[in-house]
Formats: C-alpha cells, structure tokens, sequence
C-alpha cells in the first residue's frame, strides 16, 4: 500500500515538473502557434537567474540569510527569462508570425546564441545550485517521507497554473490575449493593439519557462545545455494536450508523469521510457489534435 | 466626417476597388448597394483599415487615416460588423461585448442594458460561448458588440444575410433606432432594397469594384442596370 502510494505521489511529482517546464510552451506554441525551439534556453536562462541571486546572497549577505535567496530567485527568474523572451519576439519571431518553419529555424538558432552566451559567461561545466535548506529535508505526510523540495514543487507548479487561470480567464487582458490568438483582425478593429498584446503574452510564456528553470536548480546541476533535455517533453506535453488549451497541458503532464512512473515501476527505466512513447503515439492515433480540442461551430 | 478620395484596393494581386470616390457626413446613413462579389464588402474592409488602400486617400474627422491600423481607426469612433460576423467563438457572450467596450472613453457596464433591450436573448445567453449562438443570434452579438464602442461611425456589412425573418425585423428595428434617437452615422452595404431605402439618407451603387451610380434617392431606372432585380 505505502510503495504504491508513493509511487502515486511520484507520478504526480513527475507529472508536475513536466507541467512547468510546458506551461510556458503551453502560451508560445499552444496559444501563439509559434515553435519555439529556444524554450529549452529559456528554461536555461531562469536556471542561471537562480545561480546568481544565490551567488549574490552567498557573497553579500549573511549566512542566516541565505535560504531567502529562492524567495527571490523566482520572480528574478520570470523576469529576466521574460526579457529574453521580449526580445527574442521583437527581434527574431515578429517577423515570422504565420511562417512555423522559418521559425522554427530561427528559433532554433537563438537557442544556439543564448547557450553559447551562457558559456561564454558561465563557463562550459555545470555547476551546481545549493538548495535552501528549509527544502532539503523531508516531510512526514502519514505514513510517507516525501522530500520536502518535491512538495514544494508541486504546490508551486499548482500557484503557477492557478494564476495563469486566472490571468487568461478573469483579467482583461487576459481576455484580449484570447481574442487576439482567435481573430486578430477582428481585435484589432475592435481597438486593441495586436503588437503590444503578442509581445507581452510572449514575454508571459517566456517568464513561466524562466520559472521552471530555477525550479530545475533543486532537481540537480545545471548548464548552458541544461533546455535541451526538455524541449522535447515540452513539446511533447503541449501537443498531447491539445494545442491551444491550458487544461489539456496539465492533463497531459500529469498523465505522462502518472504513466511514467507507474511504467516504469512495473519495467524498468528505460523500458518505461519506450512504454510512454508508444502510449503517446496511440493518444494521438486516436486524437491527433491532442485530449483536448478547440471545438468552433462552424459559422453558418 | 468620411471621405474617400480615388481609392484603390484588393487582394493581393488583383485589385477589387478602383477609384472609388466616398463621401459621409455627420449623422448619416449611406446604403452600399451591388450585386455578389463586385467589392462592396471590400470598400467596408478598407475604411476599417483591415485591408490598406493601395493608392488614394482616406480622411476621417478631418483626419487623414490612409495608413493607420484598424485598431486606431477604431479608436477615432469607427466600429464595424463584418459579413460572416467574425464574433470570438471561444469566448462568452459578455466578453464579446466587453471586448466592444475597449475604444468605449466612457466605458460602463450599463450600455449593455440597452444592448439587452435590443437583443434580450444576449442576456439569456451571457454566460455561453460566442460559439453555440445560432447564425442570428451571432449576428445579434456582432451589432451588440459594435455598438458597444458607442462609435461615431458604425460600417455594418449585410447584417440581414442569411437569417431568419424575425430576427431581421430586430436588426432593422435597432437601425431605425439608430437613426432615429442616436447620432450615430452608418454606412449600410444591404441587399434588401426596400429597407435600404427606407433609411438611408444617400446611395451608393458599385458595380465590379467602381461606384456607377450615386445620390440622395434611388433612381431606379439608372440603378436597375447594376443591381440584380
Ligand atoms: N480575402 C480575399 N482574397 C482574395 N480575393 C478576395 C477576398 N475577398 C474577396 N475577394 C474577391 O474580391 C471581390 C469582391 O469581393 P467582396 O467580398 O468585396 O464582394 P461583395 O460585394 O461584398 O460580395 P457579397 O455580396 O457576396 O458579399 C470578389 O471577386 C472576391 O472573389
Ligand atoms: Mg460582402
């Protein structure tokens, strides 16, 4: 009973780190249509954002002090990942609205300069991001011991999720984002600013991978590679999901880290691995738009 | 209030309209009229500012807005009802509307209490997507949402097209309406010659992207050629 609850709070665990590093996909692809290859650097960059707001309270604060430096590394991690991801838009993506190739490419390319940037800065290794300590230990819920920093994450990933609800759901400008991303001449003959509204909702996605990369500093080391060992699940969660719905992003991510874990439970790592795939291949044999699909009543 | 001046406008490569030359005054209504496919829809488009003029001028509340986006044509009091109504499906009843309410400079919630007067059945329906409205009720919300900006200039593109007879008779109502207690000037591209008539102040007849006719009354005879009765 107990192995098999935590192997439950596993999946769920598993399933939650993949819903953040998709979440900000879940706006660039799933909302903007646009692929956007240097996901995985901007994840990359958020992850540095946390190096050096823990660097800076290494150096310059005293020792009682330092566990608040996570406290500052996430909003510093959105904010700096949603800057890259402005300019990224204003330069590069702007002109390649409706062209998912070229995009694709030079997305792609961007990647390559931001990581290289990284090095450059960084250095090539990996290094390592000291967790605070109020997550290193763990927590006794039950009968379970779960670590601390996988709770956490969870809790942090349902904010996160919550709040982007809320934000394209309730807010106004959450609303125009919907409108633009359905009928952008129709916006903007209403008045609203179509420009403004696809470089900011860009910059929001940005920010949440930016997020997902200083989460990623509690999980192990990181490095100027460290997007590249995500795109492809995030990729692959927007689209299981149905593109274009955030619901169908946290069923997605949940059920692939659910399934995950319990195969491989019942395998073994890789065999788990292989089992997903082929899983995911039949979801979208059976739904190639993903679990969840826009419906439109046609106009008559 | 709007003139046109030698407009030129189309697709891509082939140009629709040529030379059109508009004019509208306050508190006007001017009636487009034409047979299918001869570019009426496309002058609609190009005083929104969805599609550019290629050549000519467009001016508006003394303002040239040749080359401004639609978002800021809407902002100088124009609004628009497409043909095919172009209503945000994913989004509810009420967000369309507020949607409507963007280039409003004084916005508030209780315009839409004379919206639901006109069409009580977007009350009924606030809370469901754009998208299971049927046609008219589509439409309904496409006039709500426009005349949400409580717009100087209101383009309405065949707003009876394709609906069923009692909704038109509300549609029509709330032009009359218009024209009656508002200051709202309207150009009205309508095929039903009768209403088109009956409230418009002048008229236009295009015929393959050029104006063949034009003035205070329809004369029939020298329309009829451009019109398919
Ligand atoms: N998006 C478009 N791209 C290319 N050509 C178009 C487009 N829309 C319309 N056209 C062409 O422009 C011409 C004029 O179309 P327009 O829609 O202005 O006609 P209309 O007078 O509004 O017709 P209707 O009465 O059927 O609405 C037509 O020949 C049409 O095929
Ligand atoms: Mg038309």
């Amino acid at each position: 009973m107990e192995a098999i609850l935590l192997q439950l709070f596993n999946g769920l665990s598993l399933g939650s780190i993949l819903l953040l590093i998709a979440l900000g996909l879940a706006i660039t692809f799933g909302l903007m249509n646009v692929i956007n290859m240097a996901h995985g650097e901007l994840i990359m960059i958020g992850a540095y954002a946390a190096y050096v707001v823990q660097l800076l309270f290494l150096t310059y604060l005293p020792e009682g002090m330092f566990s608040w430096y996570f406290i500052f590394a996430l909003p510093a991690s959105f904010l700096l990942a949603a800057f890259f991801g402005w300019l990224l838009e204003l330069s590069v993506i702007r002109h390649l609205y409706g062209r998912p190739l070229d995009s694709l490419l030079a997305t792609f390319g961007a990647g390559l300069i931001l990581q290289q940037l990284a090095r450059t800065i960084f250095g090539a290794p990996n290094v390592g991001v000291q967790s605070p300590t109020f997550l290193a230990g763990t927590i006794e819920i039950f009968t379970l011991s779960i670590p601390a920093s996988r709770l956490f994450i969870l809790l942090l990933v349902a904010a996160c999720v919550g709040f982007m609800f809320y934000y394209f759901y309730k807010t106004k400008s959450g609303m125009r984002i919907r409108a633009v991303m359905q009928n952008r001449k129709m916006a903007s003959s209403l008045g609203i600013n179509t420009r403004r509204v696809d470089s900011t909702t860009f910059a929001i996605g940005a920010g949440f991978a930016g997020v997902a990369g200083t989460v990623l500093t509690l999980i192990g080391p990181i490095g100027p590679t460290l997007g590249t060992a995500y795109i492809v699940d995030a990729f692959m969660v927007v689209v299981v999901g149905g593109v274009g719905m955030l619901i169908g992003t946290v069923a997605s991510a949940l059920g692939i880290g659910m399934f995950n874990t319990i195969f491989e439970y019942v395998t073994n790592a890789s065999m788990g691995r292989v089992l997903v795939f082929i899983l995911i291949i039949l979801v979208l044999q059976w739904r190639p738009n993903g679990l969840f699909h826009l419906r439109t009543r046609s106009l008559d | 209030m709007l003139a046109l001046d030698n407009v030129q406008a189309g697709y891509d490569e082939s140009m629709i309209l040529h030379d059109v030359t508009f004019r509208l005054s306050e508190n006007q209504v001017v009636c487009v009229l034409g047979r299918n496919g001869v570019g009426k829809s496309t002058l609609i488009k190009t005083i929104m500012g969805v599609l550019q003029a290629e050549q000519g001028r467009i001016d508006f509340a003394g303002e040239d807005i040749t080359k401004t986006k639609p978002a800021e044509r809407a902002h100088k009091g124009i609004s628009y009802v497409p043909q095919g109504r172009e209503i945000f499906s994913n989004l509810s009843v009420e967000e369309n509307l507020t949607l409507g309410l963007e280039t409003n400079p004084n916005p508030s919630l209780a315009l839409f209490k004379n919206i639901y007067q006109y069409f009580p059945v977007l009350k009924e329906m606030k809370k469901r997507n754009g998208g299971d409205l049927s046609g008219g009720q589509q439409q309904q919300l496409a006039i709500g949402r426009a005349l949400a900006a409580e717009p100087n200039l209101l383009l309405l593109d065949e707003p009876a097209e394709g609906i069923q007879p009692n909704i038109v008779d509300a549609i029509q109502d709330v032009i009359i309406d218009l024209k009656k207690n508002t200051e709202t000037a309207m150009v009205l591209v309508e095929q039903d010659i009768p209403f088109a008539e009956s409230v418009g102040d002048y008229f236009y007849v295009i015929d393959r992207g050029r104006i063949m006719y034009e003035g205070e009354e329809l004369d029939r005879e020298r329309a009829e050629a451009y019109l398919s009765l």
